[in-house]
C-alpha cells in the first residue's frame, strides 16, 4: 500500500486538475449557449437563401454562369481541389479534432496530393497538416473562435477568387455538423462549382419545370450578386456549426473528466483512510508490544 | 381596403420584418426599384442603400440595407440582405466619423483594391447617415 503522503499528494493534484476541467466545462457550456442562440438567429436567412438559389436554378434551365461551370474539359487526374477544413484551436475536446481530421484525410486520399490545396481554419488542424504531404495555404490564417459573418466573407472571397482564376476547379468545406442536439459528425460539402449535382443534370438536358421569372437586369448579373453571398452564407454556417460542435464536444469531454476525477478522489480517499487506519493500528500494536516487553523485564 | 402584398425582410443575423405592406422601394443594381401589389415574378440583386416600405396603416418605414437579393414571386416579396438596420439603431456619430475617415483615405494614394474598399465604406456611411436623418425628421414633426 502506498504511503499516506503519496496518496495525499495524488489527491491534491487530481483536485487541482478537476478545478480546471470543471472551469472548462462551465466556459464551454456558456459559449455553447451563446453560439446556439446566434445560430438560431441566423438560420432563417440561410434557409431562405438556399431555397431561393435552388429555385432559381430549377426554374431557369438555360443560365450559363462561371459559378455553375463544371469544367468538364479538365480530366479527373488534373482537377485541382481546394478543401476548407474547420478544426478547433485547442485540444481537450474529446474526439472532435481527431474525427474531423481523420475524415478529411480519407476524403483527400482520393486525390493526388499535388492537386490538393488545403485551407485550414483552427490551430489543431494547422499543426497536424503543416508537416504533412499536403499543400497548406499559408496566407490563410483564421481562428475558429466566435465565427463572424465578416470572417466567413473573407474566407469566401479568398476561395472564390482562386476558383475564378482557375487555380482551383472544385472547392469543398469539411466541417463538423450537429446531427442532433447531442451528436456531432464530420461532413463534407461542395461549395464550388455551385450545386454540382444540379449543374450536371442540367448539362444532361433534363427538362425541369419552369415559370416565367424576370431577372433584373439579367440572370447572370443576379447570379453574380447572389452566389458569393450564398457561398459566404454557407461558409458561415459551417463555421458556426463547427463551433457549436466543438463547444459541445468539449463540454461533454470535460464533464466526463470531472466525473472520473471525482471517482478517483473517492477511491483515493478510501485508500487514504485505510492507510491511515493501518498506520494507527500499527502504532498501537508497536506501543502495546513495547509495553508488554517492558513489563516482562 | 388597399391592396397589399406579403413582405419578408431577413438580415443575416436576425429577422427584420414579416408582414403586409402596400408599397416598397429598394436600391437595385441599376437604381431604385419600386414594388406594388401583384408585381410580376422577379429576382434581382440588392445593393447598399436606403430601403423604404409603406404599411397598410399609412406609416412608412425606413432601413439601411447592404448587399443581398430580392425575390418577388406570387405577390410575396422576400428580401435577404447582409445587414438591415433601423434608423433608430444607427449611430449617426459613428457613421459621420466613418464617412470622414473614408473621405480622408480616398485622398491618399491607395491600391485599386483599397480604393474600392474605401469607396464602399464611404457609400455605406453616407447611406447610414441618410437613413439616420429619417429618424430625426420623425421627431421634429
Amino acid at each position: 500500500m502506498a504511503s499516506m503522503k503519496e496518496i495525499k499528494g495524488r489527491m491534491e493534484s487530481i483536485n487541482d486538475i478537476m478545478k480546471i476541467t470543471n472551469a472548462m466545462y462551465l466556459i464551454s457550456s456558456s459559449k455553447l449557449k451563446k453560439a446556439r442562440k446566434q445560430w438560431e438567429d441566423t438560420r432563417p436567412y440561410f434557409q431562405k437563401l438556399q431555397s431561393t438559389i435552388k429555385y432559381v436554378l430549377r426554374h431557369t434551365p438555360n443560365i450559363e454562369h462561371h459559378y455553375l461551370d463544371w469544367r468538364k474539359e479538365i480530366p479527373e487526374e488534373n482537377r485541382k481541389r481546394g478543401y476548407i477544413l474547420v478544426t478547433a484551436d485547442k485540444g481537450l475536446a474529446g474526439a472532435y479534432n481527431h474525427n474531423v481530421i481523420k475524415f478529411a484525410e480519407t476524403e483527400m486520399s482520393k486525390t493526388a496530393p499535388e492537386n490538393i490545396r488545403l485551407f485550414v481554419v483552427g490551430q489543431a488542424g494547422y499543426q497536424k497538416f503543416s508537416k504533412s504531404i499536403y499543400n497548406i495555404d499559408m496566407n490563410f490564417n483564421y481562428t475558429v473562435q466566435n465565427p463572424t459573418h465578416h470572417r466567413a466573407r473573407e474566407i469566401g472571397d479568398y476561395v472564390i477568387d482562386l476558383f475564378e482564376k482557375g487555380e482551383l476547379d472544385e472547392v469543398y468545406v469539411i466541417y463538423t455538423r450537429m446531427v442532433t442536439a447531442a451528436k456531432a459528425e464530420p461532413r463534407m460539402w461542395q461549395i464550388l462549382p455551385l450545386y454540382a449535382d444540379i449543374a450536371r443534370k442540367r448539362s444532361d438536358n433534363v427538362v425541369l419545370e419552369r415559370t416565367p421569372i424576370t431577372y433584373s437586369p439579367s440572370p447572370e448579373k443576379v447570379l453574380d450578386c447572389i452566389v458569393p453571398n450564398y457561398i459566404h452564407g454557407m461558409i458561415y454556417g459551417a463555421l458556426m456549426e463547427s463551433f457549436n460542435a466543438e463547444q459541445y464536444c468539449r463540454m461533454t469531454a470535460m464533464d466526463s473528466a470531472t466525473k472520473s476525477a471525482k471517482d478517483m478522489i473517492s477511491f483515493l480517499s478510501l485508500t487514504y483512510n485505510r492507510a491511515r487506519q493501518a498506520a494507527i493500528t500499527q502504532e498501537i500494536t508497536e506501543i502495546a508490544g513495547g509495553a508488554a516487553a517492558a513489563k516482562k523485564n | 381596403m388597399e391592396k397589399t402584398f406579403k413582405l419578408e425582410i431577413y438580415a443575416s443575423d436576425h429577422e427584420f420584418f414579416v408582414g403586409d405592406a402596400c408599397s416598397l422601394v429598394f436600391p437595385a443594381i441599376d437604381g431604385e426599384f419600386g414594388v406594388l401589389p401583384d408585381h410580376q415574378p422577379t429576382i434581382t440583386a440588392l445593393v447598399d442603400g436606403e430601403l423604404r416600405f409603406k404599411l397598410p396603416d399609412g406609416t412608412t418605414k425606413y432601413a439601411a440595407v447592404s448587399e443581398g437579393f430580392v425575390e418577388i414571386i406570387n405577390n410575396k416579396v422576400l428580401i435577404l440582405a447582409d445587414t438591415v438596420e433601423r434608423p433608430e439603431d444607427i449611430d449617426a456619430k459613428r457613421a459621420e466619423y466613418a464617412k470622414m475617415m473614408s473621405e480622408e483615405k480616398l485622398r491618399q494614394h491607395q491600391s485599386i483594391m483599397e480604393y474600392y474598399q474605401t469607396q464602399t465604406a464611404l457609400r455605406r456611411a453616407v447611406t447610414r447617415l441618410k437613413v439616420a436623418q429619417r429618424n430625426d425628421n420623425k421627431y421634429n414633426q
